[in-house]
């Protein structure tokens, strides 16, 4: 994509609005901060509780699967030339930390901890698909008078729903590995609920 | 609604605050606001000003009344323009900040050259000094420009550019990072770039060799900084891990 740029590649599409650069801006940076968080969570899950064989191969499948999404997000962040979170640091410590917590609690609370973070990651895309589904029918073509998604956006949106269906497969991933027998479930979930909205919340912003 | 006297005068004070675009999302599919839009009448005046008046009257208001003679266009006529769309009534703040934009804008001429280049370092390395190079023209008169950029009210609005321009170079340049590094990498290159700017005012060697070895200094210390934080973070990782296997295999001895 860097390349592309340099040829003076022919742009399809007429310019985004400030409001939807800026909405986009946001997109990239929390999802990446989300999908680094979600590979630590994994990591420090990994670390504790792969000497159990029954759950290393769950662990590293969904592990995988979350450092696939973490790439393509910082690859959108670099080609995009969107801003990281400046809080990159405390989100890697953070994560790998409650991974590691979580994982030491045993198998439940680490699938307790899974299903707490996917549920609101799930809810989270979802909302993001809503919004560019519908605030990004206003885009004329060059030449035309028709709207459409350009390429980018197109693709946007179509890593987003692949991720959210795989972040939902984790769920019930989790659900089916007894997450539900955590102790303190409601307390163990919640509070990683809460964590999870405050960190989105900071990480569109900062 | 209009006041009249001193609070009247308070009102309509000028804050100069021209149009620096903060970035954000971009995309090649999309058509991209130019750096500087050549079709704006203050844009065309400030142009003429800094191409032909600069390098010989400075970054004064006598070099826009000059161009704006040259341009046969009738100064009465121009009151507002200044004052109303950007909000500016000092025109040597906006032909200042048309140097900058002018010149960072001229960095996309140098792709193809800097493509043939090896490593990031060198094209960070390259397109400083063909930055700093595009001082050489105005390099006279750059003092008075510096003086007001560092004014108090100035100050802000001239960092976001100066911020631009190392956001540019890192990007031209092919940075991939993805975490803090975003950061440091850019303050850093924005330090070095008003250090060399800084040396270059004071530097009498013929074609700006020593500033050019200065520059190259400055990006050197700069890889040398993120190689060392690159390897501690290794360092302190391998032995995490390390310690964590040892607990693990004395507790499996149990």
């Amino acid at each position: 994509m860097n390349r592309l740029l340099f040829k003076r590649f022919q742009s399809t599409h007429k310019a985004l609005s400030p409001a939807q650069k800026a909405y986009l801006d946001r997109v990239i940076r929390v999802d990446q901060a989300g999908e680094l968080g979600a590979d630590l969570i994994y990591a420090g899950q990994y670390m504790a509780l792969s000497h159990k064989p029954a759950l290393k191969p769950v662990l590293k499948h969904m592990w995988d699967q979350e450092i696939h999404h973490h790439n393509t997000f910082n690859r959108l962040q670099v080609d995009h030339r969107v801003r990281p979170s400046l809080l990159t640091p405390a989100w890697k410590a953070g994560a790998f930390a409650m991974g590691l917590f979580t994982g030491m609690l045993g198998k439940e609370g680490a699938m307790a901890c899974t299903e707490a973070v996917e549920t609101v990651i799930g809810n989270h895309y979802n909302q993001q698909l809503r919004v560019l589904s519908n605030g990004f029918q206003d885009i004329e073509e060059i030449g035309s008078d028709t709207t459409s998604d350009s390429a980018d956006i197109k693709s946007l949106k179509e890593t987003i729903k692949v991720f959210r269906d795989e972040e939902l497969e984790h769920l019930d991933t989790a659900i089916e590995h007894d997450s539900k027998n955590a102790r303190p479930y409601w307390l163990l979930t919640e509070t990683i609920k809460l964590t999870c909205k405050v960190a989105v919340w900071t990480a569109e912003r900062i | 609604m209009h006041f009249r006297g001193p609070i009247g005068r308070a009102c309509v004070r000028p804050v100069f605050k021209p149009a620096v675009a903060v970035r954000g999302f971009q995309s090649v599919y999309h058509v991209e606001t130019p750096t500087i839009d050549e079709s704006k009448l203050e844009n065309q005046i400030l142009g003429r000003a800094y191409t032909k008046f600069v390098p010989e009257h400075g970054f004064t208001r006598q070099s826009v009344d000059l161009a704006i003679a040259d341009l046969q266009l009738r100064p009465e006529n121009l009151g507002g323009l200044f004052g109303i769309g950007l909000q500016v009534s000092d025109v040597v703040n906006e032909l200042i900040m048309y140097h900058l934009k002018h010149t960072r804008a001229n960095l996309s001429k140098y792709h193809d050259e800097a493509g043939k280049l090896a490593t990031e370092g060198a094209k960070v390395r390259f397109y400083m000094q063909k930055r700093l190079l595009d001082n050489v023209p105005i390099i006279k008169y750059y003092h008075q420009a510096l003086g007001r950029m560092i004014l108090p009210t100035n100050l802000g609005t001239f960092l976001t550019e100066l911020h631009n321009l190392s956001d540019d170079i890192t990007y031209y340049s092919g940075d991939q990072s993805n975490d803090f590094a975003w950061y440091s990498k850019r303050f850093a290159l924005s330090g070095a770039f008003v250090q060399s700017e800084l040396f270059m005012l004071g530097d009498t060697t013929p074609d700006y060799s020593a500033t050019i070895s200065f520059m190259n200094d400055r990006v050197s210390d700069i890889d040398t900084l993120g190689y060392a934080y690159n390897s501690v973070e290794e360092w302190a990782i391998f032995n995490g891990i390390s310690l964590v296997n040892l607990i693990k295999s004395q507790l499996a001895r149990g």
